[in-house]
């Protein structure tokens, strides 16, 4: 155990630093479970970790697929009108941003702790939350065909 | 070692208590006098890249430690300071580099241990930080920086009450350190004990007028104190968990206003939410703009 505490960690001296819980909440509110399942990955790849938390992502991607149903189907107006997809898929954003939290809880309350500057959001949080857009908006455009062809 | 005469060993020995109590000025004063005369001294270098250090020069200081390495290679306190100001400079890799080093020659030093635990915390390396901070304490359950490594570490798995009591009995224990100061502050601005946190940051930056970290802090915790931040002290209380119960409440009511006695003003109250919303979000970067000034 000695040896392997010895052994240098830091390949280089490129500060190690992830995305902020307010950058995760923004990706929750404006993109939903998919940018938040984008934010997480990219926050495991800073971390070296994606290898070791890819099946946990997942899980994560799952719950919030699910909560999307659940809230569109039984606190909104179902998941084929645009709004209340919308409404569902931020009220998912906000149980998957939950997850995720729990996940890098550690290092999440390192960054407050111990003063370490978080990484710029702007760009990754904006790109997440593009990409989460336009999978909604196809994904209700195909509700919505199935819903008119009696599917 | 050079001989010293009672001079010098009067002024090392000034500069020690000085170096203690962040008096820099004074510092500097006594250096101007020693330096010309000493220019390689061992002592007199580490107090030179110090001082530079305590006043956040960390260049200049790395210029100097720098030199009192290469004239002193086994120079333990001389290392130990440039791992601070590489540190400090977020040269990570370096100060892992210097630490290591010092490990393969004492390797069962509580203190490197600790010191290079809280290293792994600032890179994320969270679970490393542990195991060293666990084998700090091992070596030397009193050491100062291996207990604060080792809480460290707790508060940021769980900072429940049991990392909170060990904290408490490692203020008790050394009251006077700024490192320990810090992380009290940090607790107490997460459970929004923001005055308490505020009153013990104003402490340490009376000890470390010159830190612009410390500056910073105060300033913050200023702007958290201030009477305009009073309606977001809920958010202030339960982040995020305040602002998705709120969005929330806000949705649900809103779509099940129809036909109820609130409908009118349902307007109003839209306009309200999203002006609360706009005033979380800009007012305390502008006030705390405001406060540097």
């Amino acid at each position: 155990m000695t040896d392997e505490l010895l052994r240098p960690s830091l390949e280089s001296s490129e500060p190690v630093s992830i995305l902020s819980s307010g950058a995760l909440m923004g990706a929750a509110f404006f993109g939903g479970p998919i940018a938040v399942t984008i934010v997480a990955v990219m926050n495991s790849v800073y971390l070296g970790r994606l290898k070791k938390e890819w099946p946990m992502i997942i899980g994560v991607f799952a719950v919030g697929v699910a909560a999307v149903y659940l809230f569109g189907n039984y606190a909104f107006d179902g998941l084929a009108d645009a709004r209340s997809f919308r409404l569902a898929a931020r009220a998912a954003g906000f149980a998957s941003f939950g997850v995720v939290w729990l996940m890098h809880r550690k290092e999440l309350r390192a960054l407050s702790t111990l003063g370490i500057e978080p990484r710029n959001p702007w760009k990754p949080v904006i790109a997440a939350c593009l990409v989460a857009m336009a999978l909604h908006a196809w994904i209700v455009m195909m509700l919505t065909e199935a819903m008119t062809n009696g599917v | 070692m050079e001989y010293e005469t009672p001079d010098i060993a009067q002024d090392l020995q000034m500069l020690q208590e000085l170096a203690a109590r962040n008096r820099t000025p004074q510092m500097r004063a006594i250096l101007q006098r020693v330096m010309p005369q000493h220019p390689d001294h061992h002592d007199v270098l580490y107090y030179s890249a110090q001082v530079d250090w305590l006043e956040d020069k960390d260049e200049d200081a790395l210029a100097t430690v720098s030199q009192l390495v290469e004239r002193y290679p086994e120079s333990y306190w001389g290392r130990m300071l440039l791992f601070r100001i590489l540190d400090g400079l977020n040269r990570r890799s370096e100060a892992e580099t210097v630490i290591l080093e010092m490990l393969r020659e004492y390797p069962e030093d509580a203190l490197l241990y600790g010191r290079y635990s809280i290293l792994m915390l600032e890179s994320m390396r969270i679970e490393k930080a542990g195991e060293l901070a666990a084998r700090a304490i091992a070596i030397d359950p009193d050491d100062e920086i291996a207990l604060t490594a080792s809480i460290l570490h707790e508060l940021l798995a769980d900072p429940g009450e049991p990392a909170k009591q060990r904290l408490a009995e490692l203020v008790s224990r050394y009251p006077d350190a700024v490192s320990t100061a810090l992380m009290v502050v940090a607790v107490l601005s997460e459970q929004d004990q923001n005055k308490e946190a505020l009153h013990i940051a104003q402490e340490v930056l009376r000890q470390s007028p010159d830190s612009q970290g410390v500056v910073d802090l105060v300033i913050s915790l200023k702007t958290a104190n201030h009477w305009s931040m009073v309606p977001l002290r809920p958010l202030q209380k339960w982040g995020w968990g305040a602002s998705i119960a709120i969005w929330f409440v806000m949705i649900m009511l809103l779509r099940n206003v129809e036909g109820t006695p609130i409908e009118p003003y349902a307007l109003p109250i839209i306009i309200a939410f999203i002006a609360y919303a706009v005033y979380s979000w800009v007012w305390p970067p502008i006030l705390k703009w405001w406060m540097r000034r």
